[in-house]
């Protein structure tokens, strides 16, 4: 039970002037429970790799995109199953807002299934209250009017009322303030640990990738590059700057001194723990007092 | 079902061909001349002769026949309902080709069908080979130029090339709006693909309302923009690429309409 891609190649306006090949051979899995990071420069192919995920870009051969084991191939008619299962939430969702109410816009994607409106009623709660958002402040309110990190939560809202099983985000912190941003990301930590949501998320936050997820894809030119775990990754700092990407700051710090303090732990993205491994160098360098 | 790659309407394919070198004013001259031809000849051969010519400057276009081809799906309506109609409600003279219960075709009626099919081909074909070589600021450009005699009565052809020229500026990106807009609700459960008729226009208030929403905002952010680098309207404006008519230009014009002439005069 999990998201595999095996080997996938897609191009887009094939056969036209604008040819151009967004995915090279990748091979690409989220499994239950993870939270799985891409990572990789504007025109990389992350957004072509995961409008693949919950089939709005079906596959052209079969034995390519798989959901809980199910080719997305043979799937044409009932793929919206398939985008009820594996949550996508856009960058900048909130420019998808429409309704008239929060409640209305939170509870659209609701209308296809069959639920008592006591039942939509119990999921738009849940839901606005997993973004951190009171329903009963909220649900009468025009989601036009909200402010920027508001829309975006109820947008947020609006795909886990589907109870998805995988959500897959597109840089869901970008444009937010600091504070937005922080407790956004809890949000999805929170998502991920509470109801054991499968999330894959895009993000150019590299701080932000390393201290969340548990596996990262790096994609550069339609393939992926480097996978791992962010330590794994993250030590790669030579092919991260080839491929002009940053490092977390506390790696970055970590690289640096590592060039002098010879047989330094380099592998740590998480900031106190950063701190901790040059106390503790220190400490037995003896250049602590 | 992506709408940018469906709709070619208006689509410039960029290249180096001889046709796209050529004024845009010339090219837009002269698709205005070949569309009046395309009436003025009476002959099947005459057609076959302009429609060789055209695909002669298609040729020319090193544009792929594909997009031509494109440009005529929008219309294949029109052109099956116009072919039938000449096709069965013609009245000929003579005694009718085929009949049967009310249905009756005349000679006559396949002949002005034929006509139509091919008038309707060659209108398609010059128009898109007017608009697959020219870019859209270009064409603006000779819009405007050929819309300036009228600056002189009033007419504020300045701010309507502006217009003309922001709208075409715009056009792919809200398409590539839409299609966002699209995949986002179908991520969210919307179905555009099933149900009726009333379904299906319901399911485009959920693309419609933020489309607007975001070209309103679009439209207040470009007003900003353009204040801030000084626009005002009524002001007389320069270009950084002002088109200037050279000797090919004339010479292309001028075999163009001696062909053409001689295609209405003896066929």
């Amino acid at each position: 039970m999990s998201i595999e891609i095996k080997d996938l190649s897609f191009t887009y306006d094939k056969g036209l002037v604008f040819e151009k090949m967004a995915l090279r051979n990748v091979t690409f899995s989220a499994h239950p429970g993870e939270i799985v990071g891409i990572i990789g420069q504007t025109g990389s192919g992350k957004s072509t790799l995961i409008q693949h995920c919950n089939g709005l870009i079906l596959p052209i051969e079969p034995n390519h995109v798989f959901v809980d084991d199910l080719d997305l191939y043979s799937m044409k008619k009932t793929i919206s199953g398939i985008r009820k299962k594996v949550g996508l939430v856009f960058q900048y969702p909130e420019a998808q807002l429409f309704e008239e109410t929060v409640e209305k816009d939170v509870a659209f994607g609701l209308k296809q299934e069959n639920l008592s409106s006591d039942q939509v009623r119990t999921r738009v709660e849940t839901a606005l209250q997993t973004v951190g958002l009171s329903y009963q402040q909220y649900r009468e309110k025009s989601p036009i009017l909200l402010s920027g990190g508001e829309k975006r939560r109820v947008a947020l809202a609006g795909i886990l009322a589907m109870n998805p099983q995988y959500l897959i985000l597109d840089e869901p912190t970008a444009g937010l303030d600091p504070f937005a941003k922080t407790s956004l990301l809890e949000e999805i930590r929170k998502i991920n640990r509470e109801q054991h949501v499968t999330i894959i998320m895009v993000s150019h936050d590299m701080d932000e990738i390393a201290n969340l997820a548990d596996r990262i894809y790096v994609m550069d030119e339609g393939t992926v590059v480097l996978s791992g775990t962010p330590s794994e990754v993250f030590r790669q700092y030579d092919t991260l700057y080839a491929l002009g990407l940053s490092l977390p700051e506390t790696s970055r710090l970590l690289h640096f001194l590592s060039q002098s303090w010879k047989g330094i732990d380099n592998s740590i993205t998480d900031p106190i723990r950063g701190a901790e491994v040059i106390m503790q160098y220190m400490k037995e360098k003896g250049l602590w007092n | 079902m992506e709408l940018r790659r469906q709709i070619t309407l208006g689509q410039y394919v960029p290249g180096k061909s001889l046709l796209h070198a050529l004024d845009p004013r010339i090219k837009l001259l002269c698709s205005l001349i070949l569309m009046v031809v395309v009436f003025l000849i009476q002959s099947v051969t005459g057609y076959l002769v302009l429609l060789g010519f055209l695909l002669l400057l298609v040729l020319l276009s090193r544009v792929p026949f594909r997009y031509f081809l494109n440009g005529l799906k929008p219309i294949l309506m029109l052109v099956v309902l116009t072919v039938s109609l000449q096709i069965f409600f013609t009245k000929g003279t003579g005694q009718p080709l085929f009949s049967w219960w009310i249905i009756q075709i005349f000679q006559e009626g396949l002949v002005a069908a034929v006509f139509i099919f091919l008038r309707l081909i060659l209108l398609v074909f010059s128009s898109s080979l007017l608009t697959l070589t020219t870019s859209p600021m270009r064409l603006t450009s000779a819009i405007e130029f050929i819309l300036k005699p009228f600056s002189y009565i009033g007419l504020p052809t300045a701010e309507i090339s502006m217009m003309m020229t922001i709208a075409m500026r715009f056009i792919p990106t809200i398409l590539e709006e839409t299609d966002r807009l699209i995949k986002a609700q179908s991520s969210r459960g919307a179905e555009f693909e099933t149900g009726n008729m009333f379904k299906r226009l319901q399911g485009l208030i959920p693309i419609l309302v933020p489309l607007f929403i975001s070209s309103f905002r679009r439209a207040d952010d470009l007003a900003i923009a353009m204040e801030s680098r000084c626009f005002q309207v009524g002001m007389k404006r320069t270009q950084l690429h002002p088109l200037i008519f050279r000797s090919q230009d004339f010479f292309s014009l001028g075999l163009f309409i001696i062909l053409l002439s001689l295609i209405v005069i003896f066929l």
